[in-house]
């Protein structure tokens, strides 16, 4: 068969191939002494370079998608460290896409989770973080950090504490979870005044608790949030019995509700609220620290 | 049996002396020497970024030299005539193609498994001296296994390379077509996920059939990637990796049969 192409005329591959090597050579020189430069030098004005479609990025990558990823959470660090912190709008909303992207390419990949959710709803970025962070949730299933972001974005962002509960208490289910978490996410349901729902959560997670010391802990807790609960329901029935609430725990006694006002396992005094919600001079905390919240 | 052994120790001792070979390898041990001072330019977790450097170093050295190898070393034997000095014996066409193969894939083999080990090394060398708070776990076991099946892929594409190599006798060509391949094969299967997905609705029905058609007719390259998973310690269900295994192996062996029935039909001028 003959070279239909006619293509057989002296071909130097060797020649070919060198001139490949020294393009990709000098390639990651660019991109090395690029990175030094916007390393060392503050960016003022900078343009910031466009991103691709998160299909694009992945199609063209070919089997080089971590490292493309790594690239982008390179570039954001990059930027982040040349600003020293100073963001604007343009800068932060270009982060949060370029964290998406990375995080698309490589979905086990923590870095753009941690940073999206630590630093840039700071910068105002709270609804283009939440779906990097619902991603992350999806793919890094044991990492109790992601689904602790996103309860706190939504409880001290978005005012949300509901859904920032339910986020929470998804991170403490997580086997790698600190001890202090637990208890913490205890008092932020308790602090909305759903004690029944905190008493429910701790008292699962007493059973669970394999810790000796930490079980004593939560009893602690529980025995506060079951007393609390029990005192916001009497004075509940004390305005539909009197038409008002009560003003103090005892005002209980003095009708004959309880007996005497049950001590504060963590040595502060009950008190209501004006709206009938009750609270402790202790705020659940194991030492006084300023008293009355 | 014998014929194709020896032609094979002689491609293996020929791609040796290559200095493709030698450019390619010193770019290989190049990079991964760069990898600490690159990662270093991350936050976090630096040792997932040179894990990453490092096998994507592994990953580019056997396809370069699955590439300009396979198609070049069968040229330069048509080019130089040298062939006939092969064919004249009694060796049969289809054992100059597995000799040929069986020579270049221990040369990739023996380049892979060199660069892996320095891969490891360089790896060890920056999980030990890098200052993090927590030691981010490193799976060595899946690092080795990700290099085998790079290796895998290497020898795919090289059997692609010859494919093309005995029909055309222009090295370019044939490396385009490999190319070609190549890219395609990366990324079928990448595009029918996302004709699967959402994006899918908004695709016409003729784009999602030359799509489908291209899935199945070009190796699945996507299978033999499993720098992600041992970069990130994720589970390898063994049933998946024997299929990748022989899925590789029963494509390169067709495409080498392939290439010795057309092999025998070709006119040597």
């Amino acid at each position: 068969m003959k070279d239909p192409l006619h293509l057989q005329g002296p071909f130097d591959l060797w020649g070919t191939s060198v001139h490949l090597l020294w393009i990709l050579v000098f390639l990651i020189l660019i991109l090395t002494i690029h990175q030094l430069h916007i390393r060392t030098t503050p960016i003022k004005g900078q343009a910031l370079s466009p991103l691709p479609k998160e299909e694009v990025a992945k199609i063209s990558a070919l089997e080089f998608k971590s490292l493309l990823s790594d690239y982008y959470v390179m570039e954001v660090a990059q930027l982040f460290g040349g600003k020293r912190g100073n963001l604007g709008k343009t800068e932060t909303l270009w982060m949060a896409k370029a964290l998406d992207l990375a995080a698309s390419l490589d979905p086990y990949y923590t870095e753009p989770y941690y940073f999206a959710g630590n630093v840039l709803p700071w910068y105002g970025a709270v609804d283009q973080v939440i779906p990097i962070l619902k991603k992350g949730e999806r793919f890094k299933k044991d990492d109790w950090r992601i689904p602790f972001y996103l309860g706190f974005i939504y409880y001290y962002f978005k005012k949300d504490p509901i859904t920032g509960a339910k986020y929470l208490a998804m991170a403490t289910r997580s086997p790698s979870v600190p001890s202090y978490l637990p208890l913490l996410v205890a008092r932020l349901y308790s602090e909305k005044g759903h004690y029944s729902a905190a008493i429910a959560y701790l008292e699962g997670l007493y059973r669970s608790a394999q810790d000796p010391k930490v079980k004593g802990l939560i009893k602690k807790r529980l025995q506060a949030l079951i007393i609390m609960d029990r005192l916001e329901k009497l004075a509940q029935e004390y305005k539909n019995r009197y038409g008002k609430l009560p003003k103090k725990p005892e005002d209980l006694v003095k009708v004959g509700m309880i007996r005497k006002v049950p001590p504060d396992p963590y040595g502060g005094k009950f008190y209501f609220k004006e709206d009938g919600t009750v609270w402790t001079t202790s705020s659940l905390r194991e030492r006084k620290t300023t008293g009355k919240r | 049996m014998r014929a194709s052994l020896a032609l094979a120790w002689v491609t293996l001792k020929e791609g040796f002396r290559e200095r493709a070979f030698l450019g390619i390898m010193v770019f290989a041990f190049l990079l991964l020497l760069a990898s600490g001072a690159i990662a270093d330019l991350s936050i976090g977790n630096i040792i997932k970024v040179t894990q990453d450097l490092g096998l994507a170093t592994v990953s580019l050295t056997a396809l370069l030299l699955a590439f300009f190898m396979g198609t070049h070393l069968m040229a330069k034997d048509l080019d130089k005539r040298s062939i006939y000095m092969v064919l004249s014996k009694p060796i049969g066409r289809g054992h100059y193609i597995f000799g040929k193969y069986g020579g270049l894939a221990t040369l990739v083999g023996i380049s892979t498994a060199l660069v892996t080990l320095f891969m490891l090394i360089t790896t060890f060398y920056f999980y030990k001296t890098a200052r993090l708070y927590t030691p981010p776990h490193v799976a060595w076991g899946k690092l080795i296994l990700a290099s085998l099946f790079i290796f895998l892929e290497a020898s795919l594409i090289l059997a692609v390379s010859l494919f093309f190599s005995s029909f055309t006798s222009s090295a370019l060509l044939a490396l385009f077509l490999t190319l070609a391949v190549y890219l395609v094969g990366q990324s079928t299967h990448q595009v029918m996920d996302f004709i699967k997905g959402p994006l899918g609705k908004k695709t016409s029905p003729i784009v999602k059939g030359i799509a489908k058609l291209a899935y199945y007719v070009f190796p699945d390259l996507s299978l033999m990637d499993l720098k992600s998973a041992a970069v990130h310690n994720l589970p390898m269900p063994p049933g998946d990796l024997i299929k990748a295994f022989i899925y590789a192996l029963a494509y390169t062996l067709f495409l080498l049969i392939a290439a010795t029935f057309i092999f025998k039909k070709r006119e040597m001028k």
